[in-house]
């Protein structure tokens, strides 16, 4: 099977031209290749998946090494049952500690230890590497700045219907 | 290594890449998991398949023969071997694929689409280009969608395990 070639599936999305086709097609295959790409590179370097490695991040760069449950699941995108697993085994890891917040019956949140900042700290260099190799260094950096803000306007709608669907959420 | 403070505070930053560097592909990454999670709850809840199912499914349909090695599944999703076992063992409990020997490899598994795993695979494309169109296309001027596909096309694809 051909490895890299972009084709035009033969079963088309109704209601898409050619031209929308391409453009979707191939936003599909360059990220999920490049999320795959990323995720596999800082499995083998640093046992972390890349939502693990997100979550690290996000926690290593808040004012307070820490984060809520709910926070972490709409900064990763994630369902809460998931991002509590995802807790769980990072603290048994020794990466994060979980804690309840005091005067709040269920909740709970997350903070990154030193050994969660130092483990963070080397896999963001393989991630900066990767990302380099596989996406910044392929195109002109005008290029870079379009499709960072075509993706920018994806990301407000798609954003903006989260909230709606979630009015009550504090 | 350079380092950029905003407030007495680190920005994002990553050791090789500025800050528009930094931003741009942020933004790619979550345009991207939040268009497949999207999609994904969508198909699930309309069709009971999920995203990795439907690009299975179109994968194979779109194939000559209808099907394809296990083997070169896990590679064009850059995935163990053993996530797609799971999901073939799933498609075919659906009775949407088929597993087969390969006719000239002994010990080579195919999968293959099956006859109602074009029908549901067509159905569930309907919504997969419904929201396709209202969450990409529609925030997307013409210009912009092809030279978001363009760029999309430079990036490195996944290559074999280094």
């Amino acid at each position: 099977m051909e490895e890299s070639a972009v084709e035009l599936p033969a079963i088309r999305l109704p209601g898409l031209d050619d031209i929308e086709q391409m453009s979707w097609q191939q936003f599909v295959v360059s990220s999920t290749g490049v999320l795959a790409t990323l995720n596999r590179n800082l499995m083998v370097r640093h046992r972390l998946d890349l939502n693990e490695f997100r979550l690290l991040d996000f926690l290593a760069r808040s004012v307070t090494g820490s984060a809520r449950m709910g926070e972490l699941a709409e900064e990763l995108m994630l369902l809460r049952s998931r991002v509590t697993w995802m807790t769980c085994r990072l603290e048994a890891r020794g990466l994060i500690r979980r804690a309840r917040i005091p005067g709040d019956g269920r909740g709970v949140r997350a903070e990154i230890t030193p050994e969660g900042r130092m483990r963070v700290g080397e896999a963001v260099k393989t991630y900066a590497q990767q990302v380099r190799r596989l996406y910044v260094n392929q195109m002109s950096r005008q290029q870079m700045l379009a499709l960072g803000a075509s993706c920018q306007r994806i990301n407000a709608s798609l954003e903006s219907a989260e909230l709606q669907a979630r009015p009550t959420q504090s | 290594m350079e380092r950029r403070t905003a407030i007495g505070q680190q920005v994002w930053d990553l050791p090789a890449l500025d800050v528009a560097e930094n931003m741009c592909v942020q933004q790619f990454m979550d345009s991207s998991l939040r268009l497949f999670a999207t999609l994904n709850d969508g198909l699930i809840s309309a069709h009971g398949l999920s995203l990795f199912a439907v690009l299975v499914l179109e994968l194979l349909a779109r194939s000559a023969s209808g099907s394809a090695r296990m083997r070169d599944l896990a590679e064009a999703f850059a995935l163990a071997p053993s996530r797609v076992t799971q999901l073939i063992d799933r498609l075919e409990a659906q009775g949407l694929v088929g597993r087969n020997q390969h006719p000239q490899g002994r010990r080579v598994v195919l999968a293959t689409i099956t006859g109602e795993g074009r029908a549901r695979l067509q159905s569930a494309i309907v919504t997969y280009a419904r929201v396709v169109r209202l969450n990409y296309l529609d925030r997307l001027s013409r210009q912009q969608a092809i030279a978001l596909g363009d760029a999309c096309r430079r990036t490195g694809l996944p290559t074999r395990p280094a």
